[in-house]
């Protein structure tokens, strides 16, 4: 996210600049912040293909609600909480069709299965509200509070999201580990 | 040393949150707590297996295929159309004025249902159903009026 004054500055006049209908000014906003919401859209969905549409999406959902954008929150926060929102829906789309459970999975394809299929598999596991925070905080490296806002949520759940993410995510590890994958 | 076993400071001292202060407290501990520190591995290994961000080189095209996508919403909508086949623009057109005359038609008429109208009593509606004369009433009572005496 933005993190010193002179950027926050400068980003503030993009913003401003963009609701008044510069285009410029709005692509220089996705030219700073599409690497990470891309990172965001990837690691949410765990599936690398879909994460540059899911992204397009979710830049074309933030310039049709630019003119809401009140500032209360950073620009970054605010782009989050959309990328987050979208994947989500992606997602419940996504459930609705039926996939291996991870031990089938682990029968069919042994030791083969690859890294990045078992990090989404099992993350998959988690309520959605937990995926989203130990997303948030382990691969884009957004403090409590940022997650908080993102989430909106206080920072004391996030905290307990965090832990019963971290749990789960263990004893799963622990579980396929025995059972002989990776 | 060894005494302190908060799980939500630990996981603060993980994450990053803890004031200076507090986290070299916290490092101290670690040091003489085989517990706490187990319980940091275990998250690293987490994330190190499971939460590695991805690395991801977005298309040189990314921003200009969002731009597009913007300028397509800009774009007037009868030049949004334009993509369209031209066959399709008048069928459209024609649908769509079937569809509005349909609706402006007072629900009485647009109520098919034959026998409704016949019970309404309404000439005009008894004209659709049954031809563009209604029937006198002789005709229809004919058989009836037949078997009086």
């Amino acid at each position: 996210m933005t993190s010193n004054p002179t950027e926050e500055a400068e980003e503030l006049d993009l913003i401003r600049a963009a609701q008044a209908g510069r285009r410029s000014a709005f692509e220089a906003l996705v030219r700073r912040h599409h690497v990470r919401i891309i990172q965001l859209c990837g690691s949410l969905l765990g599936n690398q293909a879909e994460a540059e549409d899911a992204a397009q999406e979710v830049f074309l959902k933030a310039y049709v609600s630019l003119t809401r954008f009140e500032g209360d929150a950073a620009f970054g926060t605010w782009l989050h909480r959309i990328a987050v929102n979208h994947c989500l829906d992606l997602l419940r789309k996504r459930a609705r069709r039926k996939t291996d459970s991870l031990d089938e999975l682990v029968e069919r394809e042994g030791r083969a299965i690859e890294a990045a299929d078992l990090a989404a598999r099992l993350l998959a596991t988690l309520p959605e509200e937990q995926r989203v925070a130990i997303t948030l905080r382990e691969t884009q490296g957004l403090n409590y509070e940022e997650i908080a806002k993102v989430m909106d949520c206080t920072v004391d759940s996030v905290k307990g999201r965090l832990k019963r993410a971290r749990e789960t995510l263990e004893k799963s590890l622990r579980h396929f580990l025995s059972a002989g994958g990776v | 040393m060894a005494e302190m076993h908060d799980s939500e400071k630990l996981q603060a001292y993980y994450d990053g949150e803890l004031p200076p202060v507090e986290r070299a407290r916290m490092q101290e501990h670690i040091k003489s707590c085989a517990d706490c520190r187990h319980a940091v591995e275990r998250w690293r290994e987490v994330a190190r297996t499971l939460l590695e961000p991805p690395i991801l080189r977005p298309s040189d095209r990314f921003v200009a295929a969002v731009m597009e996508d913007v300028d397509a919403l800009e774009r007037p909508v009868a030049e949004r159309a334009a993509w369209l086949p031209g066959w399709l623009v008048p069928s459209l057109a024609l649908a769509a004025s079937v569809l509005i005359f349909y609706l402006s038609l007072p629900s009485s008429i647009v109520n098919f249902d034959s026998e409704t109208m016949l019970l309404s009593g309404d000439e005009t509606q008894l004209a659709m159903v049954l031809g563009s004369q209604p029937p006198r009433p002789d005709e229809v009572l004919g058989l009836a009026l037949e078997q009086q005496p």
